[in-house]
């Protein structure tokens, strides 16, 4: 991917979101959670198979290119399941299976749906726990072992079972039941590809991609409200008290965006599960301290739901705990670090920074 | 909705520092090996050691950044960088020579005199002189323009007149650079200061040590009294002191020290815990190395930008804000995990280090720039003031 191609991807998302993510139409997708006519438009311009090789008929964007459109996809809170459906997509290509369009939902679990055999091809029963809009979704991808090997699985709208549930900024992240027999059309066994650690650090990854661009946008708003705003007749930004947490706040969205930055790096190079946790973590742990001062600076102001700062900090207290929260990867993290022992601590320390090519 | 002044463009040592890399860690698992020095945490402040500096210089890692002709290697500041976080890792005594290798080099090449050059460069390389830091005084603390020591015209040069305060290992070094006024406070309080390079040793001047809260002699209070410098020692122009001050601040701010000072506890704190720690313990562990990960990268951005010839000191400051921070929370997180008793004549090594840690702490958030004076660089680049 060149770097024109890269720029042209995205000086042609921003528009589409600039038009579509308005503080209305955000709102409004609350309700069922889904903005039809933004995803019209995305899927239009290929957006959802983005991740998808070009030989499959996607635009063959590695990690760091599908991170930086997604942080776009962030910082306008966009009320759709982009990164679900481009991590779905990229699934079913790598397995070689057809793709359906429309919009695929997938489900990440830590660890692999099992698969029974069947009359007409391969049973599954299982629940699956708040998937991102399922309820919307065309399609429900999933990782899932069989004899001994990993299978992509493709489910049809009428195999799921919904129970509708939301997240805490609205989005539909729905209970789904499945018990039924999937033909061989719709799976495939994976010889190359992830396992279900590895989806779930990519599925992380993007989430922290998307954290980084909502916390541009929470310090975005920040500044520009404390700069309208005056209380003792000056505005608040000429308060040294408010200056001070407002860079705290700047502080947090530059480590969260170097943390992802590097982490997509790695990733677009092979399977970096630590630099995706340091990743998720650090997103997370920005999350809660941008949240707070962002609230505090813009008073009773952004508690109502009426202004549009909650958007995206409800998104970042949502997000902060799906794919993994932060709590979860850094026990992974440590956990590694202390079984390798403390001789290896700063070995793996500049590692971390090297590429495996 | 990006924001350049904060922006950090992503960054990746090249292949060639690894070798380097390996280099120096061989060396210093030798001097380790043969007991030549005891790991300590902020040893770029106490571990003052000036056998060890020049057995570094005898290898190229003093100076490295320097122009051969002036007795320094040519190298980037990227393989520079590479020797400093390796000699942090492991809580070497590198305090001898960190000032004079982290600022006042740099300063040297850009505002110095070719005589000062030919004379100074090649010495600090070789760990000749040393060099400490003249800026802060008993009435100028943060606000660093106001400084009260005083310049004044004689013939051939200038007496220098006032009090320096904190000089650390004034009291070991040769020369340091002192920031004073030579034109009466006007209304651009910037304008009217000037550094002179003056020599430790000289007539007049009288050294103090302020002990630190372990008891140790690292600080001074220096006092000069009608010291004269020669006009060969201005350093720079007169009148400029403040704009060459500011870049030398860059350097002063964006090292790996502002967030690896306490690293020697924290990988003896793995050492204690064993390979299985409890899940509640492995958590503190991943959340520590998440952000000592993410701080080493914004680090390596700035690095690399000021390899670019960039000057990232709002980046700079921004991360040495997260990074002394982070040097606290080491310690707040271990002590709380550990079963220990913090002394610094205690036994256990882990005892020791976190003693260190947490007596040395208030140092990490004032010095080279407050937090709160780190964050008024921040919000001034955001367009807040």
């Amino acid at each position: 991917m060149s770097d024109d191609m890269r720029q042209m991807l995205l000086d042609t998302l921003l528009p589409v979101l600039a038009d579509h993510c308005t503080a209305e139409r955000v709102q409004a997708a609350e309700a069922g959670g889904f903005d039809a006519g933004l995803w019209q438009v995305l899927d239009e311009l290929g957006y959802p198979l983005a991740a998808v090789p070009e030989d499959a008929g996607g635009i063959g964007l590695g990690l760091a290119d599908l991170c930086a459109l997604l942080r776009l996809c962030g910082q306008h809170c966009a009320p759709v399941p982009l990164a679900e459906s481009q991590l779905a997509a990229w699934l079913l290509a790598r397995a070689g299976l057809d793709l359906p369009g429309g919009v695929l939902t997938l489900a990440v679990t830590t660890a692999l749906q099992t698969l029974q055999p069947g009359a007409t091809g391969l049973r599954l029963t299982t629940n699956l726990s708040r998937v991102a809009s399922a309820r919307h979704a065309d399609g429900l991808v999933l990782l899932a072992e069989h004899a001994g090997a990993r299978y992509v699985v493709r489910l049809t709208t009428d195999e799921l079972g919904i129970e509708p549930g939301n997240n805490l900024a609205g989005e539909a992240r729905d209970d789904v039941r499945i018990d039924t027999t999937v033909p061989p059309a719709r799976y495939r066994r994976l010889t190359q590809g992830p396992d279900a650690a590895e989806l779930e650090a990519r599925a992380a990854l993007l989430r922290a991609a998307l954290m980084s661009g909502a916390l541009q946008r929470v310090l975005q708003q920040s500044l520009d409200y404390a700069r309208e705003r005056r209380q003792f007749g000056r505005p608040l930004a000429a308060f040294q008290a408010i200056q001070q947490q407002l860079a705290i706040l700047a502080a947090e969205v530059v480590a969260a965006a170097a943390a992802v930055d590097h982490a997509a790096v790695l990733a677009g190079h092979g399977p970096a599960p630590d630099a995706i946790a340091v990743a998720k973590v650090r997103s997370g742990k920005a999350a809660g301290i941008a949240c707070r001062i962002a609230h505090q600076v813009h008073g009773a102001m952004g508690f109502t739901q009426e202004y549009s700062l909650q958007h995206a900090t409800r998104r970042l207290w949502a997000w902060r705990d799906e794919a993994g929260s932060e709590a979860v990867w850094a026990r992974r993290l440590g956990q590694h670090l202390a079984a390798a022992g403390a001789d290896a601590l700063w070995p793996l320390t500049t590692g971390s920074g090297a590429m495996a090519d | 909705m990006s924001i350049p002044a904060i922006e950090l463009q992503p960054a990746q040592l090249p292949p060639s520092c690894e070798a380097l890399r390996r280099e120096v860690r061989a060396f210093l698992a030798e001097e380790l090996t043969a007991g030549r020095f005891a790991p300590a945490c902020d040893n770029w402040l106490g571990g003052f050691d000036a056998d060890f500096s020049r057995r570094l210089a005898a290898r190229g890692w003093l100076g490295m950044t320097l122009p051969t002709e002036y007795g320094g290697h040519g190298r980037s500041a990227l393989e520079r960088y590479v020797v400093t976080e390796e000699l942090l890792a492991v809580g070497a005594p590198v305090a001898a020579h960190w000032v004079g290798d982290r600022q006042t080099g740099a300063s040297l090449l850009r505002y110095g005199s070719e005589e000062q050059k030919r004379y100074f460069l090649p010495r600090l390389a070789s760990a000749e002189v040393f060099f400490a830091i003249g800026m802060s005084e008993p009435g100028s603390g943060s606000d660093l323009a106001s400084v009260r020591t005083r310049g004044e015209r004689v013939d051939g040069g200038w007496r220098l007149t006032g009090t320096k305060l904190w000089t650390s290992n004034a009291h070991h070094a040769d020369w340091f650079f002192v920031l004073c006024r030579t034109a009466p406070l006007g209304e651009d309080r910037h304008a009217g200061l000037s550094q002179f390079i003056v020599d430790l040793r000289s007539p007049g001047i009288t050294i103090r040590p302020v002990p630190i809260l372990t008891g140790a002699h690292h600080f001074n209070e220096v006092v000069l009294e009608d010291v004269f410098v020669p006009d060969t020692h201005v350093l720079g122009e007169i009148g400029q002191g403040w704009k060459q001050v500011t870049s030398e601040l860059a350097f002063e701010r964006s090292g790996p020290e502002r967030f690896m000072s306490t690293f020697p506890l924290l990988a003896e704190f793995l050492r204690v815990l064993g390979n299985a720690p409890d899940p509640h313990t492995a958590t503190a562990v991943g959340e520590l190395a998440a952000e000592l990960w993410s701080l080493r990268q914004m680090s390596l951005s700035v690095a690399a930008a000021l390899q670019r010839g960039e000057a990232p000191d709002v980046a700079a400051a921004l991360v040495k804000d997260l990074g002394t921070r982070f040097e606290s929370d080491v310690f707040e997180r271990v002590r709380l995990l550990a079963d220990t008793a913090p002394s610094l004549t205690a036994r256990r090594h882990l005892d020791r280090l976190l003693a260190q840690a947490i007596l040395h702490s208030p140092g990490f958030t004032l010095r080279g720039g407050t937090n709160e004076i780190l964050r008024g660089v921040v919000a001034r680049a955001l367009g807040l003031r």
